[in-house]
C-alpha cells in the first residue's frame, strides 16, 4: 500500500471537524466547513483546558512569561528580550577535544549535571550534549559539482553525529567551554552497535556493529541519565552526486538502514558504544519523549518528521529500576510499538506475530512487503500505513507536559495539503495512563497571522507547565510572503493553563536563514542552551552569505553553533 | 500516483541538506512551473504526467528563457532522478536530453 493514498487527506478531514465542534461548543460561527483548506485559523483557537489539577492551580502565578515579548525582527542576530544575553559556547570547527572539532549543524542539546550520578543536581557545572545533523557542502568545504574527494567527504562525515562536552559558568555569569576527559565526538565514521530485534537480521545485510551515526537531528533524555539521539534523514548520503544530484555522494558502500534509528549514547561514560535501539522502529526520528508508567515501564513518544507521516509509541517490556542503571541501559532493547489512529483515537501495534494485515501485507510485485518483526521495525512507516494508521503533517517534536502528562505534538506543516502554517495538538491517553492502548486529542495552538507563529517544530516545558518553541519556516520563505508575519525563525512562549493558554509570546528571533533548534534547560532554570542551526543556509556562493552570524573576530563565515542564554529569573523551588 | 506538488515538497526537503545553493533557484522554477501546471485542465497532476513535451508546452506557453527552459528540464531531471528511489516512478523521462 503507498503511504501516500487517499488517507492523507483524513487528517484534514479530523483537523476540521474539530475546529467546526469547538466552534460549535463556543456558540460562535461555525468554521468555513465547505472548504477543507485552507483551515479556518480563526475559529482554531487554544483547547479547553481540563480542570487543573491542585498542583497546577498552586503555579498559575508562573503561567507569565518571565520576560517581555520582542517583536519579529529579520535581524543578522540571536535577538533576546531585555535583560537576557547570550554567551557563544562552541561554533562548528571549535575544538571539543585533541583533533576533534564540533560538528555541524548544530540541533538537539541536553544539559546533565557534572554531578548527576552521585545525586547531585549541579546547575553550573555539567556535561553538554550537542546533536549534529547534516553537512553544507558549500560552506564547508566548497566541492559543489561533485565527485567529492576523500578528504571532503571526510570533512563532512565528522562533521554529522554528536558532541559532549563539560560547561561551567564562570563567576562572571557566562558560560565556557571545559576542556575534560568526558569530551568527545560520535561521528558518520564511530562503531555503533544494533541492539533489538533488527541486530545481525537479513534487513541490515547480518550486521551487528555499524559505522557511524548521521542525521542526528532531536532526541531525548532517559531517565537513567543517558541521552537519545535521533537520526532523522538518512537516505542520501550515499546517493550519487553526479549532475549535481540530490545526494551527498559520499560513498556507494553505505548502508542506509544501518542509519535511521535511535541512538542511544551515555555520556558519562567516554569509552561506551553508541547503541542503536531498533525496537523503537526506524522512520524518520525527530525525538524521544519519555513518561514513565505507573509499572515503571519507559514510554516513549516519537514523530516520523516528514508530510503524511505517523506519530508512534514505544512501551518497553522491563521497568525502570532508579537503584539500577545498568539494568536500565537494556530497557530499551525490547517493548512494543505502536502508531496512532487518529480517527478512532488508539494506538495500533506495529506485531507481525499478532497483526495478520501486516503477515498479508503484499509490496507491488506481489511479494510478502514483511518476513518477520525485523522487516516491521525496518520499515515502520510502512507497516503503520497497512495498519491504517492517521498520516498527519510532519510530526516534528512531541513533548510530555510535566503536570498533566498530556503529549504535544508539533505537526510543523504540510504545504501540498495547503496547512501552511502547522498546530500543535495535545494526545491525551485514556485514565492519564501512558500505557493504554486509546487516547483523545484535541487542538493546543494553530499557526498562521492570528497567532504570530509559524510551522511549529522542537518543544520543551518549563516545570510549570509552559511551553516553550521554536519555529521551522523553509530558509527561503522567511519573512517574505506569507511568512513574512513572523520575520526569521523564533521561539515563542506559551502558557498552557489560565485565559491566556495557547497564546504565543515571542521570545527570540534567529540569525538569517537559520533555526532555532533544541532547546534544553539547566535544573535551576536560570540558563537554557540552544542551538543555532544553518545560519545563511541557502546562500549561492561564497559571494553570496546571506548570513555572517556569530561574526565573531569579524568572520564573515556563517557558523552554527550552541548558544547558553542567561537571564531567567530560574524556578522556585517547592 | 502521487501529486507533483506533494513530490516537490518532499524533493525540496531534501535538497535543503544536500544542496542548498541551489535549492532557492530550483524552488522558483518548479513552483512557477506548477503554478501553470495546474491551471491546465488535466486527467491527473501525477509527477507521471510531467515530461519533456510539457516543459516544452510551458516554456513557449510564458515565453521562458532557453536558458532558464534548460535550468528546468535539469532542475526535473534531479527531482525524478530522486523520485524513483522515493516513490518508484518507473522512469526518468528527462534522462534523454542529460549524460548520467
Amino acid at each position: 500500500m503507498s503511504e501516500h493514498d487517499s488517507s492523507t487527506n483524513l487528517w484534514h478531514q479530523l483537523l476540521e471537524s474539530r475546529i467546526s465542534r469547538r466552534s460549535a461548543l463556543k456558540g460562535s460561527v461555525a468554521a468555513a466547513g465547505a472548504s477543507l483548506l485552507p483551515l479556518s485559523l480563526e475559529t482554531a483557537s487554544a483547547a479547553p483546558t481540563d480542570a487543573p489539577s491542585a498542583q497546577a492551580r498552586g503555579n498559575a502565578a508562573n503561567t507569565r512569561p518571565p520576560f517581555s515579548p520582542i517583536r519579529p525582527s529579520t535581524a543578522d542576530d540571536l535577538v533576546l528580550p531585555r535583560g537576557y544575553r547570550y554567551d557563544v559556547v562552541r561554533i562548528y570547527g571549535d575544538e571539543i577535544a585533541a583533533g576533534q572539532p564540533f560538528g555541524y549543524n548544530a540541533d538537539f542539546t541536553a544539559y546533565l549535571p557534572i554531578d548527576w550520578l552521585e545525586g547531585g543536581q549541579s546547575s553550573t557545572d555539567g556535561l553538554l550534549w550537542v546533536n549534529h545533523e547534516y553537512p553544507n557542502p558549500l560552506l564547508q568545504h566548497g566541492n559543489l559539482a561533485g565527485p567529492k574527494t576523500p578528504e571532503q567527504i571526510a570533512i563532512e562525515r565528522t562533521s554529522v553525529g554528536g558532541s559532549v562536552f563539560r560547561v561551567q559558568r564562570q563567576r562572571n555569569g557566562r558560560w565556557a567551554f571545559v576542556g575534560d576527559s568526558h569530551n568527545r565526538r560520535v561521528t558518520g565514521f564511530t562503531t555503533c552497535r544494533l541492539t533489538g530485534p533488527v541486530a545481525g537480521a537479513a534487513g541490515v545485510r547480518g550486521a551487528v556493529e555499524v559505522s557511524g551515526s548521521v542525521g542526528n537531528c532531536s532526541g531525548g533524555i532517559t531517565p537513567w541519565g543517558t541521552i537519545l539521539s535521533c537520526e532523522e534523514n538518512v537516505d542520501d548520503y550515499g546517493a550519487p552526486l553526479v549532475q549535481g544530484g540530490f545526494g551527498y555522494g559520499w560513498d556507494q558502500s553505505y548502508v542506509k538502514e544501518h542509519q535511521g534509528w535511535v541512538t542511544e549514547v551515555d555520556i558519562y561514560n567516554p569509552s561506551s558504544t553508541p547503541l542503536k535501539r531498533t525496537a523503537m522502529g526506524r522512520f524518520r526520528h525527530e525525538n524521544v519523549a519519555i513518561r514513565l508508567s505507573a509499572n515503571n515501564r519507559v514510554v516513549a513518544y516519537m514523530g516520523d518528521d516528514r508530510n503524511d507521516s505517523c506519530v508512534y509509541k514505544f512501551v518497553s517490556d522491563g521497568s525502570y529500576d532508579p537503584k539500577n542503571r545498568e539494568a536500565n541501559m537494556k530497557l530499551l532493547e525490547t517493548g512494543k510499538l505502536y502508531a496512532a489512529d487518529f480517527q478512532n483515537g488508539t494506538w495500533l501495534l506495529l506485531d507481525y506475530a499478532s497483526q495478520n494485515a501486516l503477515k498479508n501485507a503484499k509490496a507491488a510485485n506481489g511479494t510478502p512487503l514483511f518476513r518477520d518483526q525485523s522487516d516491521v521495525l525496518l520499515n515502520a512507516s510502512g507497516a503503520a500505513s497497512v495498519l491504517r494508521a492517521t498520516p498527519v503533517d510532519r510530526p516534528e517534536d512531541l513533548e510530555v507536559h510535566p503536570l498533566t502528562g498530556h503529549v504535544y505534538v508539533a505537526l510543523t506543516n504540510n504545504s501540498a495539503h495547503g496547512n501552511f502554517h502547522g498546530q500543535i495538538v495535545r494526545m491525551i491517553e485514556e485514565n492519564n495512563n501512558p500505557e493504554a492502548t486509546s487516547f483523545q486529542w484535541d487542538f493546543f495552538a494553530t499557526g498562521g497571522p492570528q497567532s504570530g507563529f509559524s510551522s511549529p517544530d522542537n518543544l520543551i516545558f518549563d516545570p510549570y507547565g509552559n511551553l516553550w518553541m521554536v519555529t521551522d519556516i523553509s530558509s527561503s520563505r522567511t519573512g517574505r510572503g506569507i511568512y513574512a508575519f513572523q520575520g526569521n525563525n523564533a521561539m515563542f512562549f506559551f502558557a498552557t493553563e489560565g485565559a491566556n493558554a495557547g497564546k504565543a509570546v515571542q521570545f527570540a528571533s534567529g540569525p538569517n536563514q537559520c533555526e532555532l533548534t533544541g532547546p534544553s534547560w539547566t535544573p535551576d532554570g536560570r540558563t537554557m542552551f540552544l542551538s543555532v542551526q544553518h545560519p545563511g543556509e541557502e546562500s549561492s556562493g561564497m559571494d553570496k552569505l546571506t548570513s555572517h552570524w556569530p561574526n565573531l573576530g569579524g568572520d564573515p563565515m556563517p557558523r552554527p553553533g550552541v548558544v547558553a542564554i542567561s537571564g531567567f529569573p530560574g524556578w522556585r523551588r517547592r | 500516483m502521487v501529486d507533483l506538488e506533494a513530490i516537490i515538497d518532499d524533493y525540496l526537503h531534501v535538497i535543503v541538506r544536500t544542496r542548498p545553493w541551489t535549492k532557492q533557484r530550483e524552488e522558483e522554477l518548479l513552483l512557477a512551473f506548477c503554478e501553470w501546471f495546474y491551471e491546465q485542465p488535466a486527467a491527473s497532476h501525477a509527477i507521471t504526467a510531467v515530461l519533456p513535451a510539457t516543459t516544452e508546452q510551458y516554456a513557449q506557453a510564458v515565453g521562458l528563457e532557453s536558458a532558464e527552459h534548460d535550468e528546468l528540464n535539469t532542475a526535473f531531471y534531479t527531482l525524478f532522478l530522486w523520485a524513483e528511489q522515493q516513490y518508484a516512478v518507473p522512469h526518468n523521462p528527462f534522462s534523454a536530453d542529460l549524460v548520467a
